[in-house]
């Protein structure tokens, strides 16, 4: 195999180098966002564990540092934060007022967790999109080598005067070998893709929940 | 806090997380491993692909490196028929002469024996001038036989070589020639040399001498190693059966044949031992 690969032509090899690249890279960011999204789906349920056993917001956000990993843990950290300013305010009256000293807590503190939910989404999302653009053009940029390749190898058929099988099959064969790297370099990124924008989504999904849940004990205790 | 969320927009925006980057390592590494891993046991590699197996026309010469082209093509094909044209086309041009000659010589003859025999009843003064006379007539009469003659063999040889490039034609048109034009050469031919390779060549003349008997039709997978020793002269020296296809009928007929191509009728530009593999399928098949 390594063989057609240093029999190929310039344009083939510069192809199949551009794919190796695609590939390393693909293979890079599976890897990556594998541990991240292992890591946060596990700190994210031991952090709800953590949570829902305390009662009190300050022993919470006490033993926050150990689920650092945990995007739940992040909302909760702003939520808390922006909380505490406000009390702060609200127990200094006499102090500078700003904008935000007219607002409802409830609506102050969601903005925080809508702020915080968007960046850690976008966290977990990062190099995502390298991996969709993978699965989507590696193919054609191999088949762009194999198309190059075969045009080369029936202008050497034309030059020799044959076309049987002996003379045809080796630039085929040559050529073919991009789109076969192409499609290695695709189907992993595509199924990393598919794997991990589902796993972003059900955090997604599990940030909104922890959003609400959060803003509804704000206004339970703001309400007694 | 501030701090905090400084840090993580400044992670959002850097091209590599901290993580990222041993990770890549680890990527590297996979794309090395792999490459190694191939070259293992744990992946047996198939057998070498067989040597393509070529139509070869016999009229062409045995070459070291022959050049790209057809092995089924024929020299003549090429440019050297419209040459012996142009060769020909000269030769008449030197004929014009021959009738010259032919009338002064008669004159002359014809007018000295026509008066000689009326005074020869003398036979004193003839001895002296005739025996001159028929001795340049003798010597003008040979060289013109001479020349006919030289002319008859020339026309005839070029007959031969006609005939011959038309019977090669038409062999290499009966193998298979697509391309008419093609040079005469190997298809994986890089060398300069007009001809085919050594052991196409063998094989051909094999091929051709070879016959097989009805009954061994049924098996179709045999297969047999054969390394030939020939000299420069083209004459088999010896002969030896790397692997035997273990079918006793089909080994005695590979060795009648090569025993009936022992000679090649041209030399050979290189006495290295030559390694033919015999397929009974692909011989029949060739049939």
């Amino acid at each position: 195999m390594f063989d057609l690969v240093l029999q190929a032509g310039p344009v083939v090899k510069l192809v199949l180098l551009i794919l190796v690249y695609f590939s390393l890279v693909s293979w890079a960011i599976i890897f990556y966002k594998f541990t991240i999204v292992q890591k946060a789906i596990k700190e994210s349920d031991r952090f709800l564990d953590f949570f829902w056993s305390k009662k009190r917001f300050d022993v919470v956000g006490q033993g926050i540092k150990d689920f650092s990993n945990s995007p739940l843990a992040t909302l909760f950290r702003e939520g808390y934060h922006e909380m505490l300013q406000l009390k702060k305010k609200s127990a200094n009256p006499d102090e500078d007022h700003d904008f935000s000293s007219e607002m409802d807590t409830t609506e102050i503190v969601g903005r925080a967790l809508r702020r915080a939910t968007t960046q850690e989404t976008h966290r977990l999302e990062k190099y995502l999109t390298f991996l969709a653009t993978t699965g989507s053009t590696a193919p054609f940029i191999g088949l762009f080598g194999t198309v190059w390749g075969i045009m080369d190898a029936f202008h050497g058929i034309g030059q020799t005067g044959s076309a049987s099988l002996a003379v045809v099959a080796p630039g085929i064969s040559e050529a073919l070998i991009a789109t076969a790297i192409g499609l290695a370099a695709a189907i992993p990124a595509v199924m990393g893709y598919n794997h991990f924008l589902n796993k972003v989504n059900v955090l997604i999904g599990e940030m909104d929940n922890f959003s609400q849940e959060f803003l509804n004990i704000v206004e339970r205790m703001e309400r007694s | 806090m501030e701090s905090s969320r400084k840090q993580r927009w400044k992670q959002l925006k850097s091209v590599f997380d901290p993580g990222f980057r041993r990770m890549l390592l680890v990527s590297l590494l996979l794309h090395i491993l792999l490459p190694i891993i191939y070259h293992t046991p744990l992946f047996p590699k198939k057998e070498p692909a067989k040597p393509p197996v070529y139509r070869v026309n016999l009229v062409n010469k045995i070459v070291k490196n022959p050049q790209a082209g057809r092995p089924e093509a024929v020299v003549t094909q090429e440019k050297p028929k419209p040459k012996p044209k142009p060769k020909a086309k000269p030769k008449p041009i030197p004929l014009p002469p021959k009738p010259e000659p032919k009338p002064t010589p008669k004159p002359v003859v014809k007018p000295t024996p026509k008066p000689q025999p009326k005074p020869e009843p003398k036979p004193e003064p003839k001895p002296a001038v005739s025996k001159a006379q028929d001795d340049a007539r003798l010597d003008a009469m040979a060289a013109l036989r001479a020349k006919i003659e030289k002319q008859k063999a020339e026309e005839k040889r070029k007959n031969r070589l006609d005939a011959l490039r038309a019977a090669a034609a038409a062999e290499s048109q009966q193998i298979e020639s697509p391309v008419v034009d093609a040079p005469v050469g190997m298809l994986d031919g890089k060398g300069d040399e007009v001809g085919v390779a050594a052991v196409a060549y063998i094989r051909e003349l094999i091929q051709a001498n070879w016959s097989y008997s009805p009954y061994l039709s049924g098996i179709k997978d045999l297969e047999a190693r054969v390394r030939l020793f020939y000299n420069a002269a083209g004459e088999l020296q010896k002969y030896e059966f790397l692997e035997k296809s273990g079918v006793q009928a089909f080994d005695d007929s590979l060795t009648k044949a090569i025993i009936r191509s022992r000679n090649l009728g041209q030399s050979l530009p290189d006495t290295t031992p030559i390694t033919v593999t015999f397929n009974l399928k692909e011989l029949m098949d060739r049939r």
